[in-house]
């Protein structure tokens, strides 16, 4: 039962505040943190002593009640997103110091919410948990970018709210067709039934999901809110936004590609789609000037990469699209991590900040990072870049190759201008240094992509046994069936 | 810390010596990445020994010339040089493609950082965006070339290579020539390159020019050798449109060198005329023995070029030859340097520049292409012009301001690595079938002809020889005859004392008023309507255009979010109709 816990006890965090309120000023931080530093170790401690694929099936009152299943490429999930938030957590211990949230223990609440929802997400195989979850992570994450009250928090904020809602509206739209056609919400049941249905049908669900799914993971063209979010929010919310929110919804959504809509030209039309939406958001990105802004279409233009990837429903390339999921995670949480600690000391969002900037250590590891987005060999960006060109020239789709080839040359320029700014002749502004917690934090973060980009095959079979299962359709259903 | 880099640039030297005969191999298989059947490895071989040997040699150069300047003037060239190098030595030991982007992407990055202090931030900006093109395309090819072959040893690529279309083929091979030609700064792709060796670090653009820009070459001759076979009768026209593409460069960079003022910009474009004579007897079949020949003689000479003008910019602070002049007098021992130097540059008999343009002209005539031989000639000769102004320009004529006048020799440690490197050239011009050997054991492998051997003062060619030591001993005779007469007529002449007043009549020369001959040397060359040609056009205007025309897409995509909730779901029902029109379908 223990895969309940990831999904309870952040959600319980909240009735038990008042209690950890009574421990001091510090209590309910510390024990948030407490709280996500034993899920993590609870999660490693799962996936070092799983001897199968399969670590835990958990069905109540099927076919329509509650289905969880933990399997090898879920706990991957569960191991970077509660990594991802427990970093992100003892970062916040001593951005608090400085420039504490208002009202705390609700922002922990907030995040906690976030962390439940964004396993929630991955572990249901039922559509109406996911659709629970949906809008557990779509409620907190609004409100935790309209946190600041501040006049562009609030628009943020707003603006979240309302295309939310949308989505939501659309994709419990396709739930009630579902349900009305087939009678179950169990994932595999309706994969099952699926095919069977009336064609028409079918296309409206498809798109009502198309639609519901594709504003919440940001493609093209249903990401026109996205940098209007970011720039609201936070620096230090945007990094749990770009590096676990959007990937909780890209897994969800191709899993439910996987199972129900695995035809040939939607899978073509989704693979160019990614293709187009990274070429955009990287050419858009090539004059903006605002970092949050800049980092935000970056943030569009690697999902569009990782669309592609998943898109491919090949082992092979769904091993790249979580290669490149995990860099890219790692990569955005080091650099809005760093970013919300220069807002706050240089007092400036524009681009011109890293000209400011003198900090050799944020410098040394944002470079880092932009270098493993960037896909240079060495670095983690580099595997799973190289592994999704390959599994594409073997596909046969020159075209696409050519265009994530061009995307990533767009991506470069702007890229290398802010490291060039990094290296202005120009006068700096004041000596910046992190404490050592931040340090620690954006260090472990650093290494990991360092640590992957040159020995990847310490991780590798993972991967890949977690992509043939994400890939293989057949044995999620016996697996879901047999619970029942 | 340049203590370290120079010992372990002699260390490296010293094992690539010490194991030059053995064969060293090591493979790994790449199926725990999920790359089943994919091997990658390193291997010693006669072609890598010898492109290593020219990177350990220029790094120990480069290390012993930085002693001559401040503690802590080159740190951060040092802090990655042993790194740029150890990935310059990937790229040549390796046997497969993987591990070759790998280095030469490791090997981009690390020269951006060396790069980064000392450049403009556009001149920054301009060199990574070509070596990520470069780079990216590299990338793209290997993977279409992975696609057909199914593996990234080079070995198999061939057999792979053919089973692609014809259309990817050339595809492949336009990808390929593209990131090669960015590197080695082909006419139209050397935007980036001029203005990277100007600002570089001196000591850092002598390694540039005298290593990175042969990686490209190095590039060439896998690919082109290995890969697609480029001497059959299937690439006749790639390969007669890749000669012209390295004589045009070599043309144009010639007549850009010759207007240039400023020392480095001349010197890099020389070193684009210079490989853009590699490339042209590259595509040439017999002509890789002119190919390894001469990039390992301009490998030595811009060494010793770039590493003098280093010391003189290091000594007098000014860079430009319209600054400089008279400097004979006062770094006698630079003044040698150089001109052993450009005579090698220009290719002139007795020293090594001679023998390995006999070979890149006798493969030229062999192969019957009169029309790119004589635009080569044309080029050479036209080289003269450069090198006259450069030994002109800074040691001969008046000195240009009264600082010159006082200055002392240049440091020991500028001269140590010059002397070791003009003695080599010095050598091959009197025995120029010393190295042919080695070479020929490079040709093997590469099944080509070897260059024909006997004695090693002949160089052999299939149109004749020449002896090297006759003619060494004939130019040392006159040598020592003019220096006799000289010496005679010196005897006799004044010492004066101050040059600068008598030339100027004690006036201050001005920017306004430069009387310096150097200044003005080449540009009556205006009046030839194809030479104002070349000068008057660029590649920066095509460039400029392109970034202008990224730019106001990206202005006009931008609209698309627009911010404006409202009119943005638009979007969303445009898409959505689209959907349900397509999916209607």
């Amino acid at each position: 039962m223990s895969s309940i816990y990831f999904i309870a006890l952040p959600l319980l965090f909240g009735f038990a505040t008042p209690i950890f309120a009574k421990f001091g000023k510090n209590g309910i931080a510390y024990s948030s943190v407490l709280l996500q530093a034993s899920l993590f170790l609870l999660s490693i401690q799962l996936f070092v002593t799983m001897d199968k694929s399969i670590i835990e099936v958990i069905a109540i009152a099927p076919p329509l009640g509650i289905a969880l299943i933990l399997d090898n490429v879920s706990i991957f999930f569960v191991m970077l997103f509660t990594f991802l938030v427990l970093m992100g957590s003892l970062y916040y211990l001593k951005l608090r110091e400085k420039n504490p949230y208002q009202n705390e223990a609700k922002f922990f609440i907030l995040i906690n919410m976030l962390l439940a929802s964004a396993i929630g997400l991955v572990l249901s195989s039922d559509i109406f948990n996911i659709y629970v979850f949906f809008e557990i992570a779509g409620i907190s994450a609004y409100i935790l970018s309209a946190y600041r009250k501040t006049p562009k928090a609030l628009e943020a904020g707003l603006k979240y709210l309302i295309t939310g809602a949308i989505a939501s509206i659309f994709l419990v739209f396709a739930i009630a067709l579902i349900y009305l056609h087939l009678g179950t919400l169990n994932l595999a049941l309706i994969s099952q039934g699926f095919t069977a249905l009336e064609s028409d049908i079918k296309l409206l669900i498809s798109l009502f999901l198309l639609i519901g799914f594709g504003l919440k993971v940001e493609i093209f063209p249903l990401n026109f809110w996205v940098t209007d979010i970011y720039e609201g929010s936070d620096a230090f919310t945007d990094a749990f936004f770009s590096a676990v929110v959007v990937k909780a919804y890209l897994f969800v959504f191709f899993h439910i590609v996987y199972l129900f809509l695995p035809h040939k030209e939607f899978t073509l039309f989704l693979l160019y789609l990614g293709a187009v939406s990274m070429l955009i958001a990287e050419i858009v990105a090539l004059r903006q000037t605002n970092l949050k802004r800049l980092f935000a279409y970056s943030s569009l233009g690697q999902v569009g990469l990782l669309f592609v990837a998943f898109s491919m429903q090949e082992a092979v390339s769904i091993t790249a699209g979580l290669y490149i999921l995990l860099a890219h995670s790692l990569a955005k949480m080091v650099i809005f991590l760093s970013l919300a600690s220069l807002f706050e000391k240089y007092k400036k969002e524009d681009i011109s900040l890293f000209k400011e900037m003198n900090s050799p250590f944020l410098r040394n590891i944002i470079i880092i990072s932009m270098l493993s987005l960037l896909g240079i060999p060495l670095l983690a960006g580099f595997v799973g870049k190289f592994l999704l060109l390959k599994s594409i020239a073997f596909s046969g789709l020159f075209v696409l190759l050519g265009l994530l080839v061009l995307a990533s040359l767009i991506e470069s320029v702007y890229y290398f201008k802010i490291i060039g700014f990094m290296f202005s002749k120009e006068e700096r502004g004041e000596k910046f240094s992190l404490s050592t917690l931040q340090r620690a934090v954006l260090l472990t973060l650093t290494l990991g992509i360092i640590l992957i980009g040159i020995a990847p095959f310490l991780i590798s079979d993972f991967i890949a046994t977690a992509s043939s299962v994400m890939i293989d359709v057949r044995s999620y259903q016996n697996l879901l069936l047999g619970a029942n | 810390m340049r203590i370290i880099n120079t010992l372990l640039a002699f260390l490296s030297l010293a094992l690539l010596l010490s194991f030059w005969q053995d064969n060293f191999s090591f493979y790994v298989d790449l199926a725990l990445l999920g790359l089943h059947g994919v091997v990658v490895g390193v291997k010693t071989s006669a072609l890598s020994n010898v492109f290593a040997l020219l990177i350990g040699f220029s790094w120990l150069m480069v290390s012993i010339a930085s002693f001559a300047s401040k503690k802590n003037t080159h740190s951060t060239l040092f802090l990655w040089l042993p790194i740029l190098s150890l990935a310059l030595f990937l790229i040549v030991y390796t046997v497969d493609y993987l591990l070759f982007f790998v280095g030469w992407e490791v090997m981009s990055i690390v020269s951006y950082f060396i790069l980064a202090p000392t450049l403009t931030p556009k001149a920054l900006l301009k060199y990574i965006l070509f070596a990520m093109a470069s780079a990216l395309a590299l990338l793209m090819g290997i993977v279409i070339l992975y696609s057909g072959a199914e593996t990234l040893l080079y070995i198999d690529a061939n057999h792979g290579f053919t089973l692609l279309s014809q259309q990817m083929k050339m595809i492949l091979v336009l990808l390929m020539l593209f990131a090669f030609f960015v590197k080695i700064g082909a006419i139209g792709f050397h935007y980036w390159l001029v203005d990277s060796y100007a600002q570089a670090d001196d000591l850092f653009t002598t390694y540039l020019s005298a290593v990175l820009s042969k990686m490209g070459i190095y590039g060439l001759i896998i690919f082109l050798t290995q890969v697609v076979d480029i001497y059959s009768l299937d690439w006749k026209i790639l390969a007669y449109t890749i000669a012209i593409i390295g004589v045009t460069t070599s043309v144009i960079a010639t007549f850009k060198a010759i207007k240039e003022d400023e020392l480095k910009r001349l010197l890099a474009y020389s070193s684009i005329a210079q490989l853009g004579y590699i490339v042209t007897i590259l595509a040439i079949a017999g002509g890789m023995g002119g190919v390894l020949y001469h990039a390992l003689i301009h490998t030595l000479v811009k060494l010793l070029l770039f590493i003098n003008i280093a010391s003189i910019i290091a000594l007098t602070n000014r860079s430009k030859l319209s600054q400089l002049g008279g400097l004979i007098y006062r770094t006698p021992h630079s003044f040698v340097l150089l001109l052993i130097g450009i005579i090698v540059l220009a290719g002139m008999p007795p020293l090594a520049g001679f023998a390995s343009k006999y070979l890149v002209y006798t493969s030229l005539l062999d192969a019957k292409m009169l029309l790119i031989l004589s635009a080569v000639m044309f080029a050479s000769v036209s080289g003269f012009l450069y090198v006259y102004k450069l030994i002109y320009g800074i040691y001969l004529g008046h000195p240009t301001h009264k600082s010159l006048e006082s200055v002392d020799e240049v440091s020991k440690w500028y001269l140590i690595p010059q002397y070791i490197i003009a003695l080599l050239l010095v050598i091959i011009g009197a025995f120029p079938a010393l190295i042919v050997p080695t070479l020929n054991t490079v040709l093997v492998q590469l099944h080509v002809a070897p260059i024909p051997f006997e004695t090693s003062t002949i160089l052999e060619s299939p149109l004749g020889a020449y002896n090297g030591f006759v003619v060494m001993s004939a130019f040392a005779v006159i040598f020592v005859l003019v220096l006799f007469f000289v010496w005679r007529v010196k005897s006799k002449a004044k010492n004066v004392k101050n040059r600068f007043d008598i030339a100027y009549c004690g006036e201050e020369p001005t920017s306004a008023t430069p009387l310096h001959y150097g200044y003005g040397m080449g540009q009556e060359l205006q009046r030839v309507g194809f030479i104002a040609i070349i000068w008057k056009q660029s590649s920066a205007s095509f460039y400029n255009a392109l970034t202008l025309m990224l730019f106001s897409l990206s202005t006009r995509l931008r609209k698309v979010y627009t911010g404006n909730l409202a009119s943005n779901f638009n979007w969303l029902i445009i898409f959505a109709i689209f959907l349900l029109c397509w999916g209607l379908e």
